[in-house]
């Protein structure tokens, strides 16, 4: 058979698009079993992301994306706007809220192997959309252009910077032009705000919109997924509106707690205020410069292993996840079984999720105790 | 009697879906207003008292006065061939003086005799943290993951850092301690970071 | 004091650490050297005139990283030419040293100098706790907490934005009781409403 051939036998099977009427959105049903609460982390963590373009678009309103202005701008949005305070910090936790909802969801569904044949390309979506999340976190943090900011962003750039210096030749600036695309020609300062706010305001939120959208027709076309242990039991219920006030009411929930976390516990609470102060390009750093705790994962085996080691690895890694569909498939067959008899997947899926959980409560221990030091 | 029993559940489930839906719209109308009032107070600004007001603008001014110190520190730099940045009586054994190079990078210089100076890129070739601007046991050291450089070869001592922190060309004229201007030209960007090494 | 760099990271020490076996006296000795330095990088960082003790006892009560800026105007202390500092002072702010207007000093140092005096400042260098609570009466930024508990805990007393957070959010709660309960109590009923609904709709 031609590529060609291949290629549109490949996009007809995973595109079925006879099955996009309003009559089979209408009658849309959703399986029930013991694990079906599954099924409203990836609405969750839409409604998140609904809610960062919400309190994104209000924050716009006095955020100035200057140099000079955007520290004082944060600073006044929270003292004095009102509501302000509960603006901004819904913003911040419904970011990290966005991340974990993301990791619940991508886990829960490589654990219900919800990737196999014909959903490829939503996990495929679904892992890119995972990028350009981390992409808007990253991005976002930059904007208060306080020291931790600043500072954060440096480390991250220079980790840019360093990804590709093992490549041979001139491969290995890559990574160099790549941080220096981001960072403008005069080093970091008004042009850096400038790429990282249009970034984080409008290139991002549209990629994360197209590639969203995907994902959501093709979970519209191929209906939910049903793990192996639940495929004996045909119970369903209609999306409408049966499965969608369900949905609703999760949303309900998780916006209540957002919100009365937001009054009650402003985020920049649970940092020191050396780290919260303007950033002046003249002082010496403070110590306890950290990314946000999400990418704590990454950053913890920067601090001790070889940096070659752990971009490596991460890229490695970040490959993997994305292909995730079709390793999970030919992987066991190396060792002569089908993807659907081995213990393969579920026990990479264990792997990969403790470790993440591990690094991110407790890289700082782990960094301590093998350099034998303590955080100051 | 069949007939009335299912008739009789029918009327408590109608009612039940009426109980629960008038909960969900008073619920759903309850929460909007609550929130729809926080965004329209974020929406219409705050009112500001006179003494806030020239607060922010006394403010302001400072932080205009800062940019333009910054902005004459640029034009020095694209205009002159050397800058004076430290005494040589300011510093101490120990405490060194954090100044803004050529490439508008940090810089440290310390002093490392009687009347001799060296100066060293402050940016850690570890991560970009600037390093502290004092000696600690007469190595330079960097707060933000505790790597320790030599004074006078920058090489890496101790931590996580593994390039040395490149030397920056100064002369002492009286006292006073001058930036020279590296020969070639001046490019400012993260590539003139110290992490390629030298 | 030297540091013996090479034996930071050899694999075998990371071994033995993470194994959990009694460490050697050579681990023990390095580890004691470096905290070491991290104290004298700490105490090499507070410059003079800012009572570094003060800096010091705080940092250990809350295990927070502060700097002069907690009652100066300056981070790296008053002496320097930067702002807040004592070079860049003209001679008419250079009366005002001693005063409760002091220019060197932020809004909270002036008001400890209001309040107490300057001789309770160098009285208490030997017992900062003391100066603490003697600053347990008022709260400065009205943030709700007490400008000696904000001492405690390492956290801004001159700025509302920075306070404990595990103190700050019941005074938040207080504050905030009524938008707080409308949000729960309609927040709730949406939810039992929503979820009734699902389950009843055929």
């Amino acid at each position: 058979m031609s590529v060609a051939r291949r290629c549109s036998e490949f996009l007809v099977s995973r595109f079925p698009l006879e099955k996009l009427s309003y009559e089979h959105l209408a009658n849309k049903t959703v399986p029930v079993h013991k694990a079906s609460w599954i099924y409203l982390l990836g609405g969750l963590t839409g409604f998140a992301f609904l809610v960062q373009v919400v309190t994104g678009i209000l924050l716009m309103l006095y955020y100035q994306p200057t140099v000079i202005g955007a520290y004082d701008s944060v600073r006044y949005i929270v003292q004095y706007v009102p509501g302000g305070s509960l603006i901004r910090n819904m913003h911040v936790w419904s970011s990290s809220a966005m991340v974990v909802f993301l990791f619940i969801h991508a886990i829960t569904n490589a654990f219900a192997r919800a990737y196999r044949k014909p959903r490829e390309l939503t996990w495929v979506t679904g892992a890119l959309s995972m990028f350009v999340v981390l992409g808007l976190a990253f991005s976002g943090y930059l904007l208060p252009w306080n020291n931790l900011a600043v500072y954060a962003t440096k480390v991250g750039l220079q980790i840019a910077e360093m990804s590709t210096l093992f490549l041979p030749g001139p491969l290995g600036g890559i990574g160099g032009q790549m941080a220096a695309l981001l960072t403008g020609p005069d080093g970091i300062g008004q042009e850096t705000l400038n790429r990282f706010y249009t970034l984080h305001i409008w290139i991002l939120p549209a990629l994360l919109i197209a590639l969203v959208s995907v994902h959501l027709l093709l979970v519209q076309i191929h209906g939910m997924s049903v793990p192996r242990f639940a495929e004996t039991s045909h119970k369903q219920e209609k999306f409408f509106f049966n499965f969608a006030l369900k949905d609703l009411s999760a949303w309900m929930i998780f916006l209540t707690l957002l919100v009365i976390l937001a009054v009650v516990l402003p985020y920049d609470y649970l940092q020191p205020y050396t780290l919260l102060k303007r950033y002046s390009p003249l002082a010496a750093a403070p110590s306890g410069i950290k990314p946000e705790w999400y990418f704590y994962f990454l950053y913890y085996p920067l601090e001790v292993l070889p940096k070659v080691v752990v971009i490596l690895g991460t890229m490695i890694f970040f490959a993997g996840v994305v292909a995730a569909p079709w390793l999970m498939e030919y992987v066991p067959r190396m060792w002569g079984k089908r993807g659907e008899e081995s213990k393969f997947p579920i026990v990479a899926t264990c792997v990969v999720a403790l470790v993440i959980v591990a690094l991110t409560l407790f890289g700082q221990n782990i960094v301590d105790v093998m350099r034998g030091t303590s955080a100051p | 009697m069949i007939d009335g029993g299912n008739n009789q559940e029918k009327t408590v489930g109608r009612r039940s879906l009426i109980v629960y839906a008038c909960a969900a719209v008073l619920g759903l109308c309850g929460f909007m207003t609550a929130i729809a009032k926080q965004v329209l107070g974020f929406i219409s600004g705050p009112n500001l008292t006179s003494a806030e007001k020239s607060h922010m603008v006394n403010q302001e001014m400072n932080l205009l006065e800062e940019q333009k110190q910054y902005d004459q520190m640029k034009l020095a730099r694209m205009n002159t061939s050397k800058l004076p940045v430290a005494k040589v009586s300011d510093l101490d054994k120990n405490g060194g003086k954090i100044f803004t190079d050529y490439f508008l990078l940090p810089a440290v210089v310390f002093k490392n005799g009687e009347n001799s100076c060296i100066a060293r890129s402050a940016v850690c070739t570890h991560l970009g943290c600037t390093v502290q601007p004092e000696l600690v046991d007469g190595k330079i050291y960097c707060a933000c993951h505790m790597s320790y450089f030599d004074l006078q070869t920058g090489k890496p001592l101790a931590g996580p850092a593994t390039i040395a922190l490149p030397e920056e060309p100064i002369v002492i004229e009286d006292d006073i301690i001058y930036a020279v201007r590296p020969s070639g030209p001046i490019k400012i960007g993260p590539s003139q970071t110290p992490m390629n090494p030298v | 004091m030297r540091h013996k760099s090479p034996h930071l990271y050899s694999p075998n020490r990371i071994r033995r650490v993470v194994g959990g076996e009694t460490p050697p006296l050579q681990f023990v000795i390095s580890r004691i050297i470096i905290m070491c330095a991290i104290v004298t990088a700490v105490l090499c960082a507070t410059p003079a005139w800012c009572f570094p003790p003060y800096a010091k006892w705080i940092s250990k009560q809350s295990k927070m990283q502060v700097d002069c800026s907690y009652c100066h105007m300056n981070s790296q202390g008053p002496t320097g030419s930067g702002v807040g500092q004592l070079g860049s002072l003209s001679e008419e702010q250079k009366t005002k040293l001693d005063t409760a207007d002091s220019p060197i000093l932020n809004s909270f140092g002036q008001s400890i100098i209001k309040r107490l005096g300057y001789q309770a400042v160098v009285d208490n260098v030997a017992d900062p706790a003391k100066l603490a609570d003697a600053l347990k009466s008022s709260d400065l930024d009205g943030d709700g907490i007490a400008d000696g508990v904000e001492m405690e805990h390492g956290t801004l007393a001159n700025d509302p934005e920075s306070a404990p957070w595990d103190l700050v959010w019941k005074v938040r709660l207080q504050r905030n009781i009524g938008f707080v309960l409308a949000i729960l109590v309609s927040g709730l009923l949406a939810f039992v409403g929503l979820i009734g609904l699902s389950k009843k709709l055929r």
